[in-house]
């Protein structure tokens, strides 16, 4: 019901089995840029991107993105842009599927949702 | 040594006897219904906590829910990687309602009983109706959702057809998704 956006230097094959194994971490230098740039703080001091608190691991970065018919198009800005400087993957872990970019229209609002993960 | 004194001899030894073993018996408990740990302020974590000590009922549940809505038995749970590979229909640590994974299995989470998994996202009337929903309700909800997912439909996808899907769920089921769904609608977001 509810899509978690992950970002990390995935296993793509680990993501199939709906598992989040990372060979190497996430620059953090760059995340915590983006957090500044996108995000914000809750009162509980939790950096949050639209709303939605974030999960830094220290491997990966996870936020909700889809609840609903509601999209975090804040979270898919982070993940776009994380993913243009760090070449890091996007997967809905939880549904074993690998997000391209494609499938992202983040803050600019351009349809380019036209590409599905499809899973048989 | 008469035969009163004899009597009496033993109903005292017994007495002993039974004193003695309610003594080093252990406290019992008032309930046996749940552990004394507390609980979490936060819904979602307490329904992490809950599913966990309760996951053989959720699991048993789950499965039969799957099976009763005619999800094929191949199709029904899959590995939980959080609880060291086991086979389940229901995986308590999870938080997001239900996942599917390649050969279009399904499974249900803890999602499923926090009452505010939707929140804030959807608002406070879906919020109140997933709140006030029955647990049977909600998990026919998420197991239409996730079927259809699972069946290579996208998210946006998804919402607009488990309203009507052909699986036999509860009409607060189909409540429940015909809410959200209208939202999606009225706000005019989706993939």
């Amino acid at each position: 019901m509810i899509h978690i956006l992950t970002m990390g230097h995935l296993d793509s094959s680990a993501v199939l089995r709906r598992q989040a194994a990372v060979p190497r971490p996430l620059e953090m230098g760059v995340v915590n840029r983006l957090l500044r740039e996108l995000g914000e703080i809750d009162e509980q001091g939790r950096p949050t991107l639209g709303g939605a608190p974030v999960k830094i691991s220290g491997e990966t970065v996870a936020c909700r993105w889809w609840v609903g018919g509601h999209c975090n198009r804040v979270a898919e800005e982070f993940a776009l842009r994380l993913q243009k400087e760090t070449g890091c993957l996007m997967a809905d872990v939880e549904h074993s599927r690998i997000i391209e970019p494609e499938q992202l229209r983040g803050l600019s609002g351009q349809p380019f949702a036209t590409v599905e993960a499809r899973v048989p | 040594m008469s035969v009163r004194w004899f009597r009496a001899r033993i109903r005292a030894t017994l007495r002993a006897m039974r004193l003695r073993l309610r003594a080093s018996a252990p406290p019992r408990s008032r309930s046996r219904l749940a552990s004394r740990e507390s609980v979490p302020e936060d819904p979602e974590e307490h329904a992490v906590q809950f599913a966990e000590e309760w996951y053989d009922r959720l699991e048993f549940y789950a499965r039969q829910r799957l099976r009763a809505l005619g999800v094929a038995e191949p199709r029904i749970g899959s590995f939980d990687l959080d609880q060291d590979f086991r086979h389940a229909a229901f995986h308590p640590s999870q938080r997001v309602g239900g996942g599917s994974s390649p050969g279009a299995r399904v499974n249900l989470d803890s999602g499923v009983l926090n009452p505010k998994l939707f929140s804030p996202e959807l608002g406070p009337e879906i919020t109140t109706l997933w709140e006030k929903s029955r647990l049977r309700d909600r998990i026919d909800a998420v197991i239409a959702h996730e079927h259809h997912e699972s069946l290579g439909l996208s998210h946006a996808e998804a919402v607009a057809l488990a309203p009507d899907t052909p699986l036999p769920i509860r009409d607060g089921a189909r409540r429940i998704l015909r809410a959200i769904h209208e939202r999606e609608q009225g706000s005019g977001r989706g993939r």
